[in-house]
């Protein structure tokens, strides 16, 4: 019998360990629910167990993880329609200091478009041009994102 | 803007106790579901128990040296999980309908168990069934739950869901009496995935009649900004529908711009019925894919029971729309099964 080519669940229980956290606030921030953000977290370890990917280093898991959860997470956003609604999760049962929940809110504000650039970015780090592979579109157009979210998300701020 | 304190407070965002061990059951569960370990685990339902017996870790002599399949299915999974699996087995009949509770697994504020739905003397479960919003769990406390699909064994009419529930206070579970009841299943479903909709989008009307609407319902990409905090919006009035539109149980009742921006309305007769659903996009003529902005859904009650409209709405002009072709995803169900299914059960009742 074939046993099919997939990583041992003690691997995927480390690397949930490793970057559970990261791939948990990416998703409930672009989704801006548990249930959903759950669902996300879950098919992408799922895929990461499956298809187990060769990386060259842990910069290569983290990117490979990040560009997975955010298409699941824009998948999501495109299925929610099935049963339209609008969810807004309050953030500060996640949040260790409650100060954090202002910044938070008005990030939940700013479009997914523009969120997930500024995540990518500013959160976990990652060069133009890396996010724009990740997301499958150009460097100039990850700027234009990012200033414009950073413009949104300064709006929303003031207005808290 | 200081964006090391967007870092700060993004990054002190923690995965929920409990989340993780969840997840990785999940996964592992998924696994065997995607890639079979064997095709005797889904043939019958005594092969179906030996692989519950098998997570909950039961040590029943019969299977010691069994086959190899044993030996796979306890190599995917960690003997952690496993052990915390206990026997259920608790029954009830209605409609010729056996729902059974399998076994059980409590762990801090988050309980899961695996449940099988049989039909005793028809084919009314089949492999698409899903309970989505037709069940209930009756525990003396809030919880947040979800009903995965696990499996369908098509000879025996058999298919096994996975719940999990999680307390929404976070406190542990300590009173573990849980009464599980379904009331109705949808089944035979048919799923269009990348359907075309065979409209001319050349000639689509510039004009057309609009009506102002309290939505019920609003989704898409354009997020909160897209939604009017009134509730109120301006929709297409709804047409004679479509003679092609290929999809049985949703209908096209409209398309047209609404203040420039190209509206495609649905209808569903009777949603409570039949959970129909979908939504369109658009393809452009480089090949990219243009999602709908945002939707909005409204009802019409009428004495045949009531009908939901959604208009979904996209952000290009007429001369973009004439280079796009229009596509769709939709879901649409072909029986609704109704009776009373109720179990309860402990979550410690262990039974060896």
């Amino acid at each position: 019998m074939t046993i099919p080519p997939a990583r041992q669940p003690d691997q995927v229980e480390a690397m949930i360990q490793k970057y559970g956290d990261m791939l948990f606030r990416t998703c409930l921030v672009m989704l801006q629910n548990q249930p959903d953000a759950e669902d996300a977290v879950q098919e992408t370890v799922l895929k990461y167990m499956l298809k187990a990917p060769v990386f060259d280093s842990s910069e290569h898991e983290k990117a490979w993880l990040l560009k997975v959860a955010a298409n699941h997470c824009r998948d999501l956003l495109r299925f929610r329609s099935r049963h339209p609604q609008v969810t807004l999760e309050q953030l500060t049962e996640y949040l260790t200091d409650p100060e954090n929940s202002g910044i938070l809110d008005a990030l939940m504000t700013v479009p997914e478009k523009y969120r997930i650039v500024m995540l990518l970015h500013y959160v976990e780090g990652y060069p133009t041009d890396e996010i724009a592979q990740m997301i499958g579109k150009t460097p100039s157009a990850v700027k234009m994102r990012l200033q414009k979210g950073r413009k949104l998300l300064k709006k929303a701020y003031r207005e808290e | 803007m200081d964006c090391n304190r967007l870092k700060n407070a993004v990054t002190d965002i923690h995965m929920p106790e409990g989340m993780q061990t969840r997840i990785l059951n999940n996964v592992l569960i998924q696994s065997r579901k995607k890639h079979p370990i064997h095709p005797v685990i889904w043939k019958r339902p005594a092969a179906l128990i030996i692989e519950a017996a098998l997570f909950i870790g039961l040590a029943i002599p019969v299977f010691v040296g069994a086959s190899e399949t044993i030996s796979q299915i306890m190599h995917r999974v960690p003997p952690s999980t496993a052990r915390l699996f206990q026997l259920v087995q608790e029954s009830c009949t209605d409609n010729d309908i056996k729902m059974e509770v399998i076994s059980s697994h409590v762990y801090g504020d988050t309980a899961s168990f695996y449940i099988t739905m049989q039909d005793l003397t028809g084919n009314r479960i089949d492999g698409t069934i899903d309970l989505n919003d037709s069940y209930f769990i009756d525990v003396p406390y809030d919880t947040s739950a979800y009903c995965q699909p696990l499996g369908y064994d098509e000879e025996t009419s058999t298919a096994t869901f996975m719940v999990n529930l999680t307390r929404m206070d976070g406190n542990p579970i300590t009173d573990r009496k849980i009464t599980f009841i379904a009331t109705e299943f949808l089944s035979r479903k048919t799923i269009y995935d990348g359907i075309e909709i065979p409209v001319d989008l050349g000639t689509v009307p510039t004009r057309p009649d609009t009506q102002t609407v309290r939505f019920t319902g609003a989704g898409g990409l354009g997020g909160k900004e897209a939604i009017p905090k009134d509730h109120m919006a301006k929709v297409l009035v709804p047409g004679t529908p479509d003679s092609s539109f290929p999809i049985s149980g949703i209908d096209l009742t409209g398309i047209g711009f609404v203040d420039g921006t190209l509206h495609i309305q649905t209808r569903v007769t009777d949603p409570l019925s039949n959970d129909n659903h979908g939504y369109f996009y658009l393809i452009d003529g480089d090949g990219s894919q243009i999602d709908y902005h945002v939707s909005y859904t409204f009802q019409k009650e009428t004495t045949d029971g009531r009908i939901d409209y959604t208009d979904y709405l996209f952000k290009v002009t007429p001369e973009q729309l004439a280079e796009c072709s229009l596509y769709g995803h939709f879901v649409t169900a072909g029986l609704l099964t109704q009776g009373y299914w109720s179990v309860t059960f402990h979550l410690d009742n262990a039974q060896s």
